[in-house]
């Protein structure tokens, strides 16, 4: 039962993750998950997208 | 409507009643700030201290290049504080200045907080006096006065809100002193504008032209709130309000009436300073003693390459100290989950998914993560105490004379870094070409992304010389990042030579501010470290493990389902398709071309790629290192083998995310194409040439 469960907490992280980076992608949110940059926390980019639109 | 009518109605019905009573419902609840002022002023560092927010704050003008929001509960009432790009002046020349400028004439501003460096008085008025024109209540916050204090200097603050119109508050935004009063006087101020928005009165023509410009602004739109800024920037022959005027001002505005516009500001700044300053002192005299030797004209280069080179030394050799402890624990985790799931009696193939897949690709780079937190330390040691603005007026020499300006270099050395932020960077750069030009070069920086893969190889292979070898990379893309540059602009010359006199580019002058030295603020340098570790671990946890499943998955499955035989997989295939490719540069292995391919999602995913290939959990540790040297030489990969490695990894594209930003910032797919390409036709001529041309020696 362990092992299942095991299974699938990984298949879902796994999942929640593609579907991050795919809405990233859809919201030209490239730079990106954010996760990778040190400016994460200091970046607008969503605010200021919604200001452009 | 247009986009040009669009604008018209902004410039004449900034407080149409719509939007007035909107604001007056609004106002009623909260109230809107913004924070601004000159770079390097301190106003992230004040927006930090009231919002509890960490934005990045640094000792060097240029850090902010976008607006950002934080929310304040001040006496039930909620606040919010808008930090914006730091200006010299209401003129919309580069980007930053446009978005502070488009914000504060807007209707989402109800309170101008005028941030001013109290030790640089005199330079930072001269925005003052342009906000004042506004009309809009405005409170200058006069910071840095702890300095003010130590140089012996004293401001007159009775005299200056006489002077200025405008209430003015001593604040110490590292000290967190005078902020509550800051915000008493913003809240008290909000509904007051300035008594008179005429403080400083311009000759008799000029004054004349104001009135007749006036005049028929309120012709046009009798609500039009700000009328006497907007006649000075057309008199100013500013480009953008000019270009949105809705009526003709051809027969008032006959020439640019510019510099004496700006002469007078100067001469009424002079008169305040005269009254409100006792014992101007411009520059400490510390800052201009170290300022005689680390900006020297002969050693100021140097001086630099030493103190870079000290850092990325620190980072190798003091980080690998550290990381022993990582790697114990990294073991024993590895050694715990596998008992824990033999106990579980669980298959081959969740057994593999989670050691080697998850914990070798994700434990693999935790790591390193020693050598990433001292690199930021010294990053963020360099900057808070502002050696950093030091280095782009050093480099702008050599900037120039390969066609850039001396700002240009700021992204380049954010790129140390990561590349992302420092490509956003260049927004600060107002030419076009020099933006192009600096994006081009900056991912050739090696940004912290690199560190595990130099750390891992010139460790594997290069033995005492192993600090050397990967600080050989650095030097390497820094020289070939400006050797690019240079052969750019050599070629936008040739092609200029076709165009008229007006279409050909310019290189523009640096104009940047020297900011005092100051002690690094603990608080500030261990924010500034933590958010990159944190922003590391979550990198580790998010893109490394979806990678780290991808890469196992792929290098466990074939055509016949799950194969133990990691030659029998998909990931196989893949690598024997490049290794045509790779082998002129002596990197004709299938794994090296997957690692390689798994690099372009975040380039720590070159190690842990090499990790799950080689089926080695604990990669950097001595017995790792050992195992895998052995494996790679049965292989036929040696030292050259690895430096062509390190020097494909240094120029080929960092990450997927550096490209998508690329071609957010460029807003042109030719050229992210362009620079996709160029990239790794670069890395695989550069590691050809190494390869091939160390084989005759070696």
């Amino acid at each position: 039962m362990a092992k299942i469960v095991i299974g699938v907490i990984i298949a879902v992280y796994v999942g929640y993750l593609i579907y991050r980076q795919v809405k990233n992608i859809k919201a030209r949110n490239f730079c990106g998950s954010c996760c990778g940059c040190p400016s994460a926390k200091s970046c607008s980019r969503k605010s200021n997208k919604g200001d452009e639109s | 409507m247009t986009s040009t009518n669009s604008n018209q109605d902004k410039f004449l019905n900034n407080r149409n009643p719509n939007t007035a009573m909107k604001n007056k419902m609004r106002k009623a609840e909260e109230l809107n700030i913004g924070f601004i002022g000159n770079p390097n002023s301190g106003k992230t560092t004040l927006f930090n201290a009231y919002t509890g927010a960490q934005l990045k704050v640094a000792n060097w003008p240029g850090v902010t290049v976008e607006k950002k929001e934080g929310a304040l509960r001040y006496h039930n009432h909620v606040h919010k504080l808008v930090d914006l790009p730091g200006i010299y002046s209401l003129t919309s020349y580069s980007i930053e200045e446009k978005v502070s400028r488009q914000y504060i004439l807007s209707d989402d501003v109800d309170v101008i907080v005028d941030i001013a460096d109290a030790s640089n008085l005199e330079r930072n008025l001269y925005l003052t006096l342009q906000l004042i024109e506004i009309g809009k209540p405005v409170v200058l916050a006069l910071n840095m006065m702890d300095i003010v204090k130590e140089r012996g200097m004293e401001i007159d603050l009775h005299r200056l809100p006489e002077m200025l119109g405008i209430p003015v508050i001593p604040v110490s935004a590292r000290k967190k002193t005078g902020l509550d009063i800051l915000m008493h006087a913003v809240s008290h101020h909000k509904a007051s504008e300035p008594k008179s928005n005429d403080v400083v009165v311009y000759s008799e023509l000029i004054e004349d032209k104001i009135t007749k410009i006036i005049e028929r602004l309120r012709e046009y739109n009798p609500d039009i709130h700000n009328p006497r800024f907007y006649a000075i920037k057309l008199l100013e022959n500013d480009s953008e309000i000019m270009g949105n005027c809705p009526f003709d001002v051809s027969d008032i505005v006959d020439r640019s009436y510019e510099t004496e516009i700006i002469n007078r500001k100067y001469d009424f700044i002079e008169e305040v300073i005269e009254e409100v300053l006792v014992n101007r002192q411009e520059r400490s005299e510390l800052t201009d003693k170290i300022d005689n030797v680390l900006t020297h004209r002969i050693l100021g280069i140097p001086i630099f390459l030493g103190i870079m080179g000290l850092v990325f030394f620190l980072t190798f050799t003091l980080g690998d100290g550290i990381k022993g402890i990582f790697e114990g624990w990294l073991e024993s985790f590895s050694v715990w989950t596998e008992d824990v799931l033999l106990a579980l009696n669980a298959g081959a193939i969740l057994k593999s998914l989670i050691i080697d897949g998850i914990i070798t690709g994700v434990g693999t780079i935790l790591t390193f993560l020693p050598n990433i937190a001292i690199l930021f330390l010294a990053l963020a040691f360099l900057e808070d105490s502002g050696y950093m603005a030091r280095v782009t007026y050093v480099m702008n020499g050599i900037m120039n004379k390969i066609g850039l300006t001396g700002r240009a270099f700021i992204p380049m050395l954010l790129g140390f870094g990561c590349t992302v932020p420092a490509i956003m960077a260049t927004r600060t750069l107002e030419n076009v070409r020099d933006r192009r030009k600096t994006i081009l070069i900056t991912p050739f920086m090696s940004c912290s992304a690199k560190i595990p893969v130099y750390v891992l190889l010139s460790g594997m292979f290069f033995g005492k010389f192993a600090t050397l070898a990967a600080l050989s990379m650095y030097i390497i893309g820094l020289v070939s990042g400006l050797l690019i540059a240079f052969a750019a602009t050599k070629i936008e010359d040739k092609a200029d030579q076709l165009k008229s006199p007006d279409e050909k580019s310019e290189v523009n002058q640096l104009l940047i501010e020297l900011p005092e030295y100051k002690n690094p603020n603990a608080y500030s340098i261990l924010i500034y470290v933590w958010e990159n570790v944190k922003a590391y671990l979550s990198k580790a946890g998010t893109t490394i493990f979806l990678a780290s499943v991808v890469l196992w998955f792929i290098l466990s499955f074939g055509t016949t389902g799950y194969v133990e035989d990691m030659s029998q997989s998909f990931g196989a295939v893949i690598g024997h398709f490049l290794v045509p490719a790779l082998e002129p540069a002596g990197l004709g292995f299938w794994q090296i071309g997957v690692s390689l391919i798994s690099g372009l999602a975040a380039k720590e995913v070159v190690v842990s790629s090499m990790g799950i290939l080689f089926g080695i959990t604990s990669i950097d540790s001595a017995i790792g290192l050992s195992a895998m040297h052995q494996t790679l030489g049965v292989m036929g990969f040696g030292a050259l083998n690895a430096y062509s490695m390190m020097i494909f990894v240094l120029f080929y594209t960092p990450c997927v995310a550096t490209l998508a930003v690329t071609a957010q910032e460029l807003k042109a797919a030719k050229w992210t194409t362009f620079l996709l390409i160029f990239q790794l036709t670069f890395a695989w001529i550069a590691s050809v040439l190494v390869y091939q041309i160390g084989s005759l020696f070696i």
